[in-house]
């Protein structure tokens, strides 16, 4: 019944045709029910609300990440504090759609190395179990086991271990859990992380934050919000601007 | 406090829903390969649609829905693939689900098994093409890339398609195609009344 494969233009249009008929068998084989259109529109509404809120919330949570970024340079120096010149995005613009290619690497000059002057970090230390809130209802913390989050529509706390064997801690690598608007995860085989950037199928590249526990365990948690879907890929940089890790979009 | 008069500022939303529902279900069914999964698909695409429904030009209303859809399903992959990923083993009711999923599309039909051995934007490509009946062009315009790449996930997903064991030798022979219930193929999802 099936088509030769080789005989030409007609078993191509004969192809073509059984694939119609196909899909469309297939498709027919569900009976859908009654569209839930009070769930949706109410679905609806709670995502127009959050993400009024989330667009008019973001500028402060920029402005407070930037000073407790500020502020934890003083108690928490990067191992490469006083090395090279700052990464060359402030940390106020954590948030903030960014395009182009990373900023090009700044060599670490001995005059820079002797200089002893810190420089800003952009990675936020943060206690174990803080919980830190990432955007409107949703809380990041870290445990010396790995990534806790909570928020959106599951009250459920999720959890992604750095010790059960899955992330291979001496590599730089990175892991992505998108939910809505809200992404985050974990990035790991590094101390010198600098930036980590979602990129979309244009090319636009959206910081995430940072967050580690003190002493630089060697991973950390990223997060950040951005404003569309679609496929996004990952870019984990280290402090020196160099690409440590890739996760491509699908 | 009130919510009587909102349906009203829907501006046609709930109309367009009810109508686009069943037609996008089939269609994130083709995609996902699961009902269930399809339904919520669905939800969460209209959910957001919703948001910015008001912004969506009339004429583009189908562009965006479907763009949408295709989209999120691929969100939904990606999360998948990590949770694969993170977590060695999968809890019991994912498994059963993934168990189920390939029982069911042994009973139900070989084109899913078929689809399921696609990669994404394959499986993507040629749902929009032999269900949704679109064109290179405006697939391209759905998937946001060029035509050529549109062909190249076409011809390998065609190819992968007759070489499939059960396409190509399936134990039961295909039936004729036949005039179909239902919308007919080039029908839409529908208008913004």
């Amino acid at each position: 019944m099936t088509p030769a494969p080789d005989a030409g233009p007609d078993a191509a249009g004969a192809w073509d045709d059984l694939l119609r008929a196909e899909f469309a068998r297939a498709a027919h084989d569900v009976t859908p029910g009654p569209a839930p259109v009070a769930a949706v529109v109410r679905a609806g509404r709670a995502r127009r609300r959050r993400r009024t809120v989330a667009l008019s919330v973001l500028a402060v949570l920029g402005v407070a990440f930037a000073v407790a970024a500020g502020t934890s340079l003083g108690r928490d120096p990067h191992p490469a504090a006083g090395l090279a010149a700052p990464p060359a995005r402030p940390a106020t613009s954590a948030f903030a759609p960014t395009a182009g290619p990373p900023p090009p690497a700044v060599p670490r000059t001995s005059a820079s190395f002797s200089s002893g002057r810190q420089i800003p970090t952009p990675v936020r230390t943060v206690a174990p179990g803080e919980r830190v809130a990432a955007a409107p209802g949703w809380k990041v913390w870290l445990t010396a086991d790995g990534k806790h989050w909570q928020g959106g529509e599951d009250p459920l706390e999720q959890f992604r271990s750095v010790t059960d064997g899955n992330i291979d801690l001496a590599r730089p690598g990175i892991s992505h859990q998108g939910e809505g608007a809200f992404h985050s995860g974990l990035y790991y085989g590094t101390r010198d992380a600098g930036r980590v950037e979602l990129v979309d199928d244009r090319g636009r590249a959206t910081a995430a934050a940072l967050l580690e526990l003190p002493g630089r365990p060697g991973w950390g948690v990223w997060y950040t919000v951005t404003r569309e879907g679609g496929a996004l890929g990952l870019r984990l940089y280290d402090r020196a601007g160099r690409l440590l890790s890739e996760l491509p979009p699908l | 406090m009130t919510h009587a008069a909102e349906p009203e500022t829907d501006d046609g939303f709930a109309a367009f829903a009810t109508a686009a529902w069943p037609r996008l279900v089939r269609t994130a069914q083709l995609l996902t390969g699961d009902f269930h999964e399809a339904e919520d698909l669905v939800q969460t695409t209209l959910a957001k649609v919703y948001g910015r429904w008001r912004r969506i030009p009339a004429e583009g209303v189908d562009l965006y829905v479907r763009r949408a859809l295709v989209n999120n399903n691929l969100s939904r992959l990606r999360r998948r693939r990590v949770a694969h990923l993170l977590v060695p083993v999968l809890p019991e009711p994912a498994r059963h689900r993934d168990a189920g999923h390939a029982e069911h599309v042994e009973e139900r039909a070989v084109l899913l098994a078929a689809l399921a051995d696609l990669s994404a934007r394959q499986r993507t490509v040629m749902v929009l093409r032999y269900w949704d009946d679109l064109t290179e062009q405006e697939i391209a315009d759905v998937l946001q890339c060029s035509i050529g790449t549109v062909k190249t996930h076409a011809r390998r997903g065609l190819a992968a398609l007759r070489a499939h064991p059960r396409l190509a030798s399936g134990p039961a022979p295909l039936p004729a195609p036949a005039p179909l219930p239902g919308p007919p193929l080039r029908t839409p999802y529908g208008a913004r009344p």
